[in-house]
């Protein structure tokens, strides 16, 4: 009597004996199972990136610290010298500037435009589906045609200068002059890259739950308070992968530049990632080339954290 | 590869001496890009009273100047590569004149401050102040650079000799000519060049004397070489072959010079320098002064010459 009264998980049977011997092979044999299928899954995706990521970074790591040149083997250690003559070098300053008013202003720029025209064209018309493929086009072109589609419109000889100059106005130096050029090539980018963020926005904005903005509108809200206070709180996960993407997209811009202006004039278009390829393969200074790589994917992991970190009190509030 | 003995056919090829590694010849040139050179409208030169041509850098300057007075855009310029290339086709016959310039940078005992550079970079600076190019030539593409010669616009473009079969065909309405880039003083110098139709032997090899023999034969017979450099429109010191009125006279400017020397690329150049050089020249166009311009190349070159 006193067993059959005890409660259930105290003193009850059920839960005090220990599990039968059968049972647990069965559970460590289960686990092993899913042990081995976790791997057989995931290992080939691991293998890749080991291959791929980690084992080219780690390369990379390693000759930051050499004077390799792309010949020499073994290349000679020389320490952290690489690392201290690149913030010494006035190419790498003047080029990580401007790479970080691109990436600014850029990111900025492409997430204003991307989300204002997603807003306007977030409508299911015909004429809004026409003008969802002309935005999103530059993306798909790709950044080394479109550089020299611009380069043909905006050089002293381009479409534009012509046409100045046969109406007898003096031409506009769009990529002779270096204000104008840093000016023009940061232009061209942004123009280049906020397709990607339009149709990220879009996506955003389509899955947005109609009855949340219909309140809004009862309770009195008008157009832009809907858009301030509902849509972009609600956008704010689709913000963080947009502003994300932006960043890291602009910090190693490259294609545009080399097509547009090739570095000029007198280099001072020259970006981070372009500056890295002319050290590394046209003064075949690789170790040199290695580091700073080193440094600007640190640049981009520490930009990635920060602003995801930055990013998540609106996007706890959304989940709240 | 596999070093080229030390024998005379070897040593009588193109640039064989300017191009050795550790002291030995491993690479071995048919003939030579030629790229100290003036192209030149005739018509605007004579419209321009221009009767004999400039062979000094200050003759050079008068004469952009009446051609600016004439109505025609004095030399042709671009943007990319080719403010540097131009520079380094002008310039260099100078700079290595007198040896080796570039391993005397190196052991510090020459300055680019204090060489032919100098005096070519206040040529160059002075050119933009006048007007004598064009501004925005930075906002030019190359191709835009050929077309603006061809199209009669402009009365003088300094490139190397591969333009030649673009200028036969372009069927100019003004007739092309061509002279060596001046010097300071107007004596003859050399031509930059760069070794043309290159073979080396791969170590390797399981052949080394046939391929040596092969090698000779392609590099020192004159009708080998006639034909090979005929293939590719490109010279060779005392070696003639049929081509258009423009070759020949490149030729002949070929066989009046003392030699050939290097351009901004080769053995005992940091790689990279004609890349530094095109800077700094397109940065006369936005302010910076000669003097600086030279300053910057010697800093560059003690940066990176170590590494």
């Amino acid at each position: 009597m006193p067993r059959s009264n005890a409660p259930v998980g105290v003193g009850g049977v059920a839960s005090a004996a220990p599990p039968a011997p059968a049972t647990s092979s069965r559970r460590r044999r289960a686990a092993r199972t899913d042990l081995m299928t976790d791997a057989v899954m995931i290992g080939p995706a691991f293998a890749l990136v080991v291959a791929f990521v980690l084992i080219p970074i780690g390369i990379a790591v390693y000759l930051s610290f050499t004077d390799w040149d792309g010949f020499t083997i073994p290349p000679d250690w020389i320490g952290a010298r690489n690392y201290t003559r690149l913030f010494q070098d006035p190419d790498v300053l003047r080029a990580a500037a401007f790479t970080a008013v691109i990436a600014v202003v850029g990111t900025i720029a492409c997430n204003a435009l991307g989300l204002g025209i997603a807003v306007l064209l977030n409508r299911n018309t015909r004429v809004n589906t026409v003008m969802r493929v002309l935005v999103f086009s530059p993306y798909v072109i790709g950044p080394i045609i479109l550089g020299f589609l611009w380069s043909s419109i905006l050089g002293s000889n381009g479409a534009i200068n012509s046409v100045l100059t046969n109406l007898g106005a003096e031409r506009l130096p769009f990529l002779a002059d270096p204000t104008w050029a840093m000016v023009t090539t940061l232009l061209v980018i942004i123009w280049a890259s906020f397709g990607v963020n339009v149709v990220l926005y879009l996506a955003g904005l389509q899955t947005l739950d109609d009855s949340l903005i219909e309140a809004a509108v009862i309770d009195g809200a008008s157009p832009w308070q809907t858009f301030w206070r509902v849509k972009l709180p609600v956008l704010a996960p689709t913000v963080t992968l947009n502003v994300v993407l932006a960043a890291i997209g602009l910090l190693r811009v490259y294609e545009i530049v080399l097509a547009l202006t090739a570095g000029g004039p007198a280099g001072t278009t020259q970006t981070v990632v372009f500056n890295i390829l002319t050290t590394s393969f046209s003064r075949s200074q690789l170790g040199y080339g290695a580091a700073q790589s080193v440094v600007l994917m640190v640049v981009i992991i520490t930009v990635t954290v920060v602003l995801t970190q930055l990013r998540r009190r609106s996007e706890l509030a959304v989940s709240a | 590869m596999l070093a080229f003995p030390e024998e005379d056919w070897v040593l009588d090829t193109p640039l064989a001496e300017q191009n050795r590694v550790d002291g030995k010849i491993w690479q071995v040139a048919t003939g030579a890009q030629i790229q100290s050179l003036v192209f030149y409208n005739k018509d605007a030169y004579a419209a321009a009273g221009i009767d004999e041509l400039p062979t000094s850098l200050d003759d050079f300057t008068a004469d952009l100047q009446k051609l600016k007075d004439a109505g025609y855009l004095p030399l042709q310029t671009a943007g990319e590569w080719v403010t540097g290339a131009q520079f380094a086709m002008l310039a260099n016959p100078e700079l290595l004149a007198d040896g080796d310039f570039y391993a005397e940078r190196t052991a510090g005992d020459a300055t680019f401050a204090d060489s032919a550079y100098a005096d070519y970079l206040e040529a160059y600076s002075g050119w933009i102040a006048d007007g004598l190019v064009d501004p925005a030539a930075l906002g030019f593409k190359y191709q835009d650079s050929i077309d603006g010669f061809t199209s009669g616009a402009a009365a003088s473009y300094i490139i190397g000799n591969w333009i030649v079969p673009t200028l036969d065909e372009a069927a100019t309405d003004f007739e092309v000519g061509v002279f060596a880039t001046p010097s300071l003083d107007g004596s003859p110098t050399g031509q930059l060049s760069g070794p043309a139709q290159p073979y080396s032997i791969m170590q390797g090899s399981k052949h080394h004397e046939l391929a040596l023999d092969l090698v000779e034969y392609l590099v020192s017979d004159p009708e080998a070489i006639a034909t090979s450099l005929a293939s590719e429109g490109n010279f060779r010191q005392g070696v003639s072959y049929e081509g258009s009125a423009l070759n020949t006279e490149v030729a002949a400017i070929l066989d009046a010079s003392p030699g050939l020397v290097l351009g901004t690329s080769g053995p005992g150049i940091p790689g990279g320098f004609g890349d530094e050089v095109n800077k700094q020249v397109q940065a006369l166009y936005v302010g910076t002064s000669p003097a600086d311009a030279a300053a910057a190349l010697d800093s560059w070159w003690d940066l990176n010459a170590a590494q």
